[in-house]
């Protein structure tokens, strides 16, 4: 048996920016949260 | 609950199992009946992820928490999109190119037959059993909260939606669920929109999360490293990276998901939806639970969210106890409110010391009624023996069905029951899909014709939905104990995980060491678990570790018979 079978898939460059921008996103949301419980004063 | 509403929710029932039979048409074939011919596009399919992974207990209590302890659990989701991007570059390529119809079937490529069936004899194990607690748990809510018979409200849960997955198959399980998913963020939203119209004169959107903030409601991220804690920023991105990568990775149920998309890219871009959404749409369900503890400032709650428990204790021998509770806890509601007034109004005026005051009397004040609920808490604990009570999962439909107007009392029953079904659905495909197979076409009848297969398909599933519906029945008996076994299922991905780690991640993994790496690793959740107190998040690192070096170690000592490379 092939490891994995039938080889690595090819890199999926159009993926690349989605990928970033959950990133980004991700930040964006987690420094909203963070930024939200301290304004109104958790 | 009115006439209109259940006609609502009626209504509704009849329209899912319509539309799901509708699909019956794409279901003539196994692959079309499992996998839809592999031809769903990246949103219907992104919705489905979502719809799966959003079950009925989530969404009652997540709202739930966010009344009783405010936004953290929000912290548990912080590991999903890394785990999206994670999976998206590693398991969906490879899933794809192996043309697999179950997770487990990619182990017999890389290793061999025994890890596959023992890796799908697990999951079949696992949720097999937790889709009865999926159906159980929103059914016991559902059932005291209308007042409705436990058993009728179980087969209403269980029987549409064996009927449209039975027939329909996964192109059934696929659009219902897109359509439920719609009703269910229609009827938060609605939710959110009605509490925030139902807050009082002069007390703003502003000024009810900041009283909340002053009670601990808001708070988001605890930066704390303490592997006893459940919720933090380190056990949601490490663990919960963990328990996500396990659970999209390598349970059948989302798998199956994203197995359905057109394409490589397609199920990609399904996982991605998640990745984007899932966090803000978590907050906003934790945040609906946080407007219902601001409303309940305003409004007088009752003292515990469960009727059955509290006529138990009012029928017992320690009424009067309960009853002197209540009466200290109407006067406790009365000064709370005063004291979240006055903090409204001090935040009003500006005047930074009025606020800090105003705002440490309120404290004050939530602290005794937070200190009398936990003292009825504990009197029905004692008085019904069921040691692990809680009314958390009570909150939300009891305000739903008490505070809300006709009409959308019915779509937000209606969506409780779409998070339920959608959830249910994608099981029971899953675990006829993993039956078949894995077990049925691999071991027991290997040669037999697509139609009988399909046949065979079609009968499997309607089994698992008599089985689960049958266990939530037993199920439904367990009280708070259901919140305990509803966890039980995470203590497998790990250890899954572990096994898909050694797949993909090593040339030198051998069929043995994966093998023993998975007996291994599920040796160790269990030790740790039992000898001590660690977060569960935390369990899903141990069992992927554990599997990954046992396996190593395996496969070093015994390298396979065969060709691994």
């Amino acid at each position: 048996m092939t490891f994995p079978p039938d080889g690595f898939p090819e890199p999926g460059p159009s993926m690349t920016p989605t990928y970033v921008a959950v990133l980004v996103v991700e930040a964006v949301v987690l420094l909203a949260l963070w930024g939200f419980s301290q304004y109104f004063g958790a | 609950m009115h006439i209109i509403d259940w006609l609502i929710v009626g209504a509704y029932l009849v329209w899912i199992v319509y539309d799901g039979l509708r699909r019956t048409t794409g279901a003539s074939a196994v692959e079309g009946y499992f996998l839809a011919n592999r031809s769903l596009p990246w949103w219907a399919v992104g919705l489905t992820v979502m719809a799966t992974q959003m079950s009925a207990i989530t969404l009652v209590g997540t709202t739930g928490q966010g009344y009783a302890d405010g936004m953290r659990f929000v912290q548990f989701y912080f590991g999903l999109p890394l785990a999206m991007i994670i999976l998206s570059l590693t398991l969906v390529p490879f899933f794809y190119r192996a043309k697999v119809y179950t997770a487990y079937e990619y182990l017999e490529h890389r290793f061999d037959v025994r890890t596959r069936t023992l890796a799908s004899l697990l999951f079949l194990l696992s949720r097999g059993l937790q889709a009865g607690v999926i159906i159980a748990a929103p059914a016991v809510i559902l059932s005291i909260v209308l007042g409705f018979d436990l058993t009728l409200t179980i087969v209403g849960i269980g029987l549409p939606t064996t009927i449209y997955t039975m027939f329909g198959g996964v192109q059934a399980v696929t659009w219902t669920d897109v359509k439920q998913m719609v009703v269910i963020v229609v009827g938060v939203s609605a939710a959110v929109v009605s509490l925030v119209l139902g807050l009082p004169d002069g007390v703003g959107v502003g000024d009810a999360l900041s009283v909340a903030g002053a009670a601990g409601r808001l708070g988001t991220i605890d930066f704390r490293f303490d592997l006893n804690e459940t919720y933090t920023f380190w056990s949601g991105l490490i663990g919960g990276l963990f328990l996500m990568l396990g659970y999209f990775g390598c349970d059948q149920s989302q798998v199956q998901r994203y197995l359905t998309a057109k394409s490589v890219d397609a199920g990609r871009h399904s996982l991605m939806m998640s990745a984007f959404v899932k966090i803000p749409l978590q907050a906003l369900i934790l945040l609906t639970g946080v407007l219902v503890f601001a409303f309940y400032l305003f409004q007088t709650p009752p003292m515990l969210f469960n009727p059955v428990h509290e006529s138990e204790v009012r029928a017992s021998a320690r009424a009067a106890e309960y009853t002197a509770l209540d009466a200290e806890f109407q006067a406790a509601l009365e000064a709370r409110e005063v004291a979240a007034r006055d903090a409204v109004a001090a935040r009003s005026i500006g005047d930074a010391t009025a606020v800090a005051s105003a705002r440490a009397a309120f404290v004050e004040r939530q602290q005794g009624v937070t200190a009398i609920r936990e003292q009825a808490t504990s009197l029905v604990r004692e008085v019904t023996g069921d040691t692990l009570y809680t009314d958390v999962n009570y909150v939300f439909p009891t305000f739903v069905t008490t505070q809300l107007p006709v009409g959308l009392v019915g779509l937000i029953i209606a969506a409780i029951f779409a998070a339920a079904m959608s959830s249910i659905a994608a099981e029971l495909n899953s675990l006829s899909t993993a039956t078949v197979i894995d077990v049925y076409r691999r071991h027991l009848r290997t040669d037999a014709t697509d139609r009988h297969y399909l046949r065979v398909s079609k009968m499997v599933t309607g089994f698992w939905g008599v089985f689960t519906s049958i266990v939530a029945v037993y199920a439904a008996n367990l009280g708070s104990l259901i919140e305990v076994v509803n966890r039980f299922g995470s203590f497998f991905y790990g250890s899954l995980l572990g096994v898909f780690i050694l797949a993909v991640g090593t040339r030198r993994a051998t069929a043995p060491g994966a093998l023993w790496g998975l007996v291994g690793g599920m040796a160790a959740v269990i030790y740790v678990a039992a000898t001590s107190s660690i977060s569960y998040l935390w369990l899903n690192v141990v069992g992927a570790l554990a599997v990954f070096v046992v396996g190593m170690v395996v496969s070093f000592i015994w390298p396979s018979t065969t060709a691994d490379l």
